[in-house]
């Protein structure tokens, strides 16, 4: 699997999360429950096959799907 | 007798007359014009990142012959191409990043950014990363060049192909080189470029790593704070500022940075020197990091002078 192809809403979740946002913020900025945003995270922890948020964010850094 | 004068006549005017042909077809000395486009330089350097013998791409100078940016970049280039037609000029210890097949098919400068078309760029033996920092790195080296378009075949770059990363179409040196990423947190994630010391044969050159950080400190106080801790994150990789150097203050002036420093810049206290591979650590990190042009150095509030 392409490991570099996130959704639209995964891709926006954690440029806010690299922001130092918490899933509450997002929640509010997205107008989306917490549950939805912690959803998509764990998504992508698995669409990755990392363990955590931080190996999540290094993976996508080096894959450029996210930028600081 | 007169049959012989004349056959003595004709064969002086003959060999006259070869001895101008001969010299005109090869004369004596060549003349240069040194006011065409394609000038030759002598003795004039140039930056390119090559790598060392820990894979790192390094900052490092090579004579180059031509001063039209198309003809300087290409040249440039062509030095990074594995056994390629300038591999007379890489210096010891060092080697080429692009496939030996590079074919570098055109070249277009436009205001500050410059298109490259490639082919064969790619070879899945070599490290595909490393190849676009160094291409990036080097062209923006040039004067007034700072975006870098990489076409395969007259294609858009757009993704690696062995790792399929994404790649903006306009590359700058935010991509990064000699990437680290050091993070145990979402929280205050940073990066910036540190130029740190390598040493080969004695000579000294500068390796440049952009490390993804936790940090909630500002990014030249990071830097400095790297570049304190004596050693980088590899052994080879060294930093001559003192460890116990401390940045007072810094102010910021449109394109231009001011930092002072305590005592501890200096290298020895009683003559009041800095290293030069101290001011240039910092300089080219600072530089790369901030997208700053001009960095003046203090100690307690008075300026170096370099």
């Amino acid at each position: 699997m392409n490991k570099g192809i996130l959704t639209k809403r995964e891709r926006e979740v954690f440029e806010y999360l690299i922001k130092n946002n918490t899933t509450k913020d997002i929640s509010n900025i997205l107008n989306i429950s917490e549950k939805t945003v912690r959803n998509h995270i764990s998504n992508v922890i698995q669409k990755l096959g990392v363990k955590g948020r931080s190996a999540a964010v290094i993976e996508l850094l080096k894959l450029n799907e996210i930028s600081l | 007798m007169i049959k012989r004068f004349s056959l003595k006549r004709v064969s002086k005017v003959l060999l006259l007359f070869i001895t101008v042909l001969l010299l005109y077809v090869f004369p004596a000395k060549k003349v240069y014009n040194l006011n065409t486009k394609e000038s030759i330089s002598i003795n004039k350097y140039h930056t390119i990142y090559l790598l060392d013998k820990n894979n790192m791409l390094s900052k490092v100078k090579i004579i180059v012959t031509y001063n039209s940016i198309d003809k300087l970049s290409e040249e440039l280039l062509e030095s990074l191409i594995i056994n390629g037609k300038y591999t007379d000029k890489i210096p010891s210890g060092f080697k080429g990043v692009l496939p030996k097949n590079t074919k570098i098919n055109s070249i277009n400068v436009k205001y500050d950014l410059i298109e490259v078309d490639f082919s064969n760029l790619f070879d899945e033996r070599l490290d595909e990363e490393k190849e676009v920092e160094s291409i990036i790195y080097t062209l923006t080296s040039l004067n007034k060049i700072n975006k870098v378009k990489i076409t395969i075949d007259s294609k858009d770059l757009l993704t690696l192909p062995k790792s399929q990363k994404k790649l903006d179409s306009i590359l700058t040196r935010k991509y990064g080189i000699n990437k680290e990423y050091d993070i145990d947190s979402i929280k205050n994630i940073q990066n910036v470029t540190i130029y740190y010391v390598g040493i080969y044969d004695n000579k000294k050159y500068y390796v440049p790593v952009t490390k993804y950080i936790n940090s909630d400190k500002d990014k030249i106080n990071i830097i400095v704070e790297e570049l304190t801790s004596r050693m980088g994150y590899n052994t080879d990789l060294i930093s001559y500022l003192n460890s116990n150097a401390r940045l007072i203050d810094y102010k910021l002036e449109d394109d231009k940075v001011f930092l002072n420093f305590d005592n501890y810049l200096f290298d020895n206290q009683s003559t009041s020197k800095v290293l030069e591979e101290v001011l240039y650590s910092i300089e080219y990190s600072v530089k790369d990091t901030l997208d700053i042009k001009n960095v003046v150095f203090l100690v307690n509030n008075k300026e170096i002078k370099r």
